[in-house]
């Protein structure tokens, strides 16, 4: 390949501007990282590299065109298509340096190392970004923002001006994006994102060859605005006309966080109250309803609320909470809170990052002691110098906020759970989900405070463990294979006695054939924690096909298990009214390819009698389980909107007895931020 | 018999212009002009500031397309073939610099990329010639060995034409009789040569041929001997009866006054402008015309420009 001409003085000029640029960037890149590790990324990567890409894409031409350099190599015999590429391929090579920096200086910074780059960054309304598509959009920015400066300068070959358009411009798509918000209820993912800066990149990419060929050094040419602002439109507009289709395709081109509306609601039925997590385009509040749908309390917003992680405590509920701070430093919390007092009390707070330990700091609150009194909950914690991760039980004092630490092992641990009198039921040697295989597990009993450990023997062929949420009992499912038949049966195990007691089902668990079994690979009865009662929830389903699902419940306390068939095959856990009479569910027809979903509430089959349908409700949205609000009705999220990339929930009230379907009346999110400004 | 290559026929002038137009939005930078350079003459280019010499040379390189009119390079249009004239000719623009940190061997190594028949020995002869430090960047040299460095880049490709805008301007003496020793040189090798200048003395030194352009058009194109017998110029010694500003006056000689010497130029001869001085009672003495006097003869206030001479 012949060498353009232009080449060995661009290698010159490389050289000789190089040392001071990158003296400046690194600079910059270190006062940027100084804010700390999520500020710091967020301005270096979209705020500097992006502005250092403008002025490298100003700089691609600017002596040409402000010291009339072009006008003399125009009189010699060269390509110029091929020197603005070798320019071009100039301007993104030192791109890459200066990415490279700005990434350098995240690296080596002596707290980045605890801030590993693999991990996702949280991009605000975006949402969680993974590497690779961070990479694809910080890249797409900085090329969409190299081929702005490119365009303002061969537009006015003066960089003093191009620098006016090209600031709103490389914002341009970030605008767009806000439209999409704004307009059309619809977040676009980071990927999206990318997708519409590099459309962008190339259309200016395009128009800035077109503005350079056209643009003649010998001739005085006015400034071309009309020019600028039709690529400008032209960028809009080809950039919305991809993105936004795309935003609505892509599955997860639609922030869950973002829709708007009610996004999650939790009933306690201690008030009654009804936990929602209300968004609006901007925040997600939290606030307490009373049973009729009134205003109780606002607890605050935009904090990651998780109120199914729900403990009770004498004095009212205690909420565990886990709270997202920065892109990605993360901060923990627990909270105390009783509805009628108002906003929730912290009882813990920290730092998911200790930098002056260089340590990394992973909490999971597992459980509450029955009176509680003591929130319990794992802690790992990685020690980033050496390498190593120590497990800890924590245990807070609800109400001092004091806080003891026990260590479990420095081995791989899995807690199921912890006991009210805070031992620990463990896996010390965890299989991989759906191994379906508890032989050679080591689930133990551990009393960390004691420093004590007891085995707990499983009954063999073990294949699901399920824990009471109260620590009160073990649930072992024993699945047995005799000749072609496969049987189940359920073993209780008492905490912290470890007595092992055969429970009979009514109806009896399936014995089913063992084809059955080795087509799917996986048992056809699962077990599992029961999300409302706490206690465990066996599920016998016939996937693919409309056989009616049916369910074993035993709730923590109880003796006798109960036998729940649905009409269908089900979509959700059932979920019992407050008297056990009636339970609900979402049902979906598998044999139809309609995605449509009912609401089916049926009562109890007594005595081995047929279930009997009480309700059918049609229904768009099953993104959370419908609950019991009392007795008589059933609270569930209903989408309004025809748009299923960008829904609208409110959470409506089914009434069993009169049928009667009302929306449960809840604060407009506008309202409610109006509310707590006030 | 088939047709030469395009360009190639060295019968045909090296420069043909016709009718060449070139507006600059309002302004008409040329009207209408027209002028031939033959194969191996130095041709100079001289008019007043903004009279269109640039723009002529611009037009020929290819580097502005023509508003209207003919232009023909080497026999090849350059509208069409730019990048074939570019690569034949060796160009020196007037205010056009390389970049102000490229050193001098970078230029030549760039040149030697630039044009297929760049003669890097021929590089070397005239960087010796001028005494050029070849490491040396262009913001550390002085203007002349600017000026001569861009000239060593123009013609070390050995191009058949060299066309040279204002080579010159603005040098010290010195460098100045380099540059147009090397013209000298060049021509006498055979390279023919298209330069414009302000300095009527550099162009009356190694020019053959000299167009005057006025106003964007050429008022004057004649080969340089051709002068003397064109234009009459006399020595005047003035009696208290002639009034020699009717004659200026009446477009038929120009006055100059040069101390207490007075001279008439005009586009008559000699031996006329004798005669009318002694109509008046005066006494003449002809001596040749010289191209400052016929460039202000010509180009002195509304007088009517004579006819072009080919």
């Amino acid at each position: 390949m012949k060498t353009h001409p232009i080449t060995p003085a661009e290698f010159e000029q490389s050289l000789r501007s190089s040392p001071k640029a990158l003296v400046m960037i690194l600079l910059l890149a270190v006062g940027a990282r100084a804010l700390g590790p999520g500020p710091g990324f967020l301005l270096g990567y979209f705020i500097i590299l992006p502005n250092l890409a403008m002025a490298l894409g100003l700089g691609v031409f600017q002596e040409e065109y402000e010291k009339g350099h072009l006008r003399y190599f125009w009189g010699w015999p060269i390509g110029r298509t091929t020197l603005w590429l070798v320019k071009l391929v100039s301007a993104l090579t030192f791109l890459i340096v200066i990415a490279g920096c700005v990434g350098l200086v995240q690296a080596l910074w002596p707290t980045g190392a605890i801030a590993p780059p693999p991990r996702e960054v949280m991009l605000g309304p975006i949402g969680p970004v993974g590497p690779n598509t961070m990479l694809w959009l910080i890249g797409s920015l900085a090329l969409f923002a190299l081929a702005s400066g490119m365009v303002g300068m061969g537009a006015c070959r003066s960089a003093k001006h191009a620098t006016f358009i090209c600031l709103p411009l490389i914002y341009m798509p970030i605008a767009l994006v806000f439209t999409f918000m704004l307009w059309f209820d619809i977040v676009p993912t980071a990927g999206v994102v990318a997708t519409m800066f590099t459309a962008a990149a190339v259309v200016l990419l395009i128009g800035a060859y077109v503005l350079f060929r056209l643009r003649n050094p010998f001739l005085e040419q006015v400034w071309v605005w009309r020019g600028v602002a039709a690529l400008t439109a032209a960028t809009a507009i080809g950039a919305a006309a991809l993105g936004l289709p795309l935003a609505m395709l892509t599955g997860g081109g639609l922030s869950r966080a973002m829709a708007r509306g009610v996004t999650m609601f939790e009933v306690d039925p201690a008030g009654p109250w009804v936990y929602v997590t209300l968004s609006d385009m901007r925040h997600n509040h939290l606030a307490v309803l009373d049973g009729e749908g009134g205003w109780v309390a606002y607890l605050g917003k935009d904090q990651g609320w998780l109120p199914w992680g729900m403990s009770r405590h004498p004095d009212g509920s205690l909420l565990t909470e886990q709270m997202t701070l920065g892109p990605i430093n993360a901060q923990r919390r627990a909270l105390f809170l009783h509805p009628p007092s108002g906003p929730p009390r912290v009882i813990f707070e920290d730092d998911e990052f200790d930098n002056a330990n260089r340590t990394v700091f992973s909490i999971q609150w597992v459980a509450a002691s029955n009176d509680g009194s003591v929130l319990y909950g794992t802690e790992i914690s990685f020690d980033v110098d050496s390498q190593t991760q120590q497990h800890m039980l924590i245990a807070l004092d609800t109400d001092t906020g004091r806080l003891r630490r026990a260590p479990l092992t420095t081995d791989q641990i899995s807690v199921f759970g912890v006991l009210p009198d805070g031992r620990v039921v463990a896996d010390m040697q965890p299989q991989q989900p759906y191994n379906a295989d508890y032989s050679s597990s080591e689930l133990v009993l551990l009393d960390p405070w004691q420093n004590k450990t007891t085995p707990i023997e499983l009954p063999e062929d073990t294949i699901e463990v399920v824990l009471f949420k109260d620590g009160s009992a073990l649930i072992a499912l024993v699945q047995t294979i005799d000749g072609n038949r496969v049987s189940y049966r359920v073993v209780r195990i008492g905490l912290p006695g470890l007595e092992s007691t055969e429970m009979t089902a009514d109806p009896p668990l399936p014995s089913l054939p063992l084809q059955a079994l080795l087509s799917r690979g996986v048992p056809s009865i699962g077990a599992g924690q029961d999300w409302q009662t706490g206690g465990a929830l066996l599920t016998h389903r016939a996937y693919g096909t409309d056989n009616p699902t049916r369910y074993w419940l035993l709730p923590p306390g109880e003796k006798q298990w109960i036998g729940l068939t649905a009409e269908q095959n089900t979509y959700s856990v059932p979920f019992l009214s407050p008297n056990r009479e009636l339970w609900a569910a979402f049902v979906r027809d598998w044999t139809s390819t309609s995605p449509n979903l009912e609401l089916h509430v049926m009562r109890r089959a007594r005595d081995g009698g047929r279930p009997e349908m009480v309700l059918r409700q049609p229904v768009k949205f099953a993104m959370q389980q419908p609950q019991w609000l009392d007795n008589d009705r059933v609270l569930y999220l209903h989408n309004e909107s025809s748009n299923p990339a960008a829904p609208k929930t409110r959470l409506r009230v089914l009434n069993v007895r009169t049928g009667e379907d009302t929306a449960f009346t809840v604060m407009d999110p506008a309202l409610l931020a109006e509310t707590t400004d006030r | 018999m088939a047709d030469p290559i395009p360009g190639t026929d060295t019968s045909t002038p090296a420069v043909v212009i016709r009718e060449l137009v070139r507006h600059f939005g309002a302004v008409q930078a040329l009207r209408g002009l027209s002028l031939s350079i033959e194969r191996g003459s130095v041709f100079g280019l001289v008019g007043n500031n903004g009279a269109g010499k640039t723009t002529a040379i611009h037009t020929l390189m290819g580097l502005l397309p023509p508003t209207g009119g003919e232009v023909s390079v080497l026999g090849l249009d350059p509208g069409r073939a730019g990048q074939d004239i570019r690569r034949r000719v060796g160009f020196f623009p007037e205010r056009d610099e390389p970049y102000a940190w490229l050193r001098l061997r970078s230029l030549l190594q760039m040149g030697a990329l630039a044009y297929p028949d760049w003669d890097a020995s021929c590089a070397a002869e005239w960087c010796e010639r001028f005494n050029l430090d070849t490491r040396k960047r262009f913001k550390q040299m002085s203007k002349g060995m600017a000026a001569k460095s861009k000239l060593v880049a123009a013609l070390s490709h050995r191009p058949e034409l060299l066309i040279l805008d204002e080579p010159t301007s603005g040098l010290d003496p010195g460098s100045r009789q380099d540059l147009i020793e090397a013209i000298q040189s060049l021509h006498r090798e055979g390279v023919t040569i298209l330069f414009s200048s302000h300095n009527l003395d550099d162009v009356e030194r190694v020019a053959t041929h000299v167009g005057l352009i006025d106003q964007g058009r050429c008022v004057l194109h004649t080969a340089c001997e051709q002068i003397t017998e064109r234009f009459g110029r006399v020595r005047v010694t003035p009696n208290a009866a002639i009034d020699l500003s009717l004659l200026d006056e009446r477009a038929e000689a120009r006055l100059e006054v040069d101390g207490d010497v007075h001279y008439l130029v005009s586009d008559r001869r000699a031996d006329w402008l004798a005669a009318l001085v002694a109509r008046f009672g005066g006494t003449a003495v002809v001596e040749p015309a010289d191209l400052p006097a016929v460039f202000r003869l010509i180009t002195a206030g509304d007088r009517p420009a004579p006819e072009a001479v080919a």
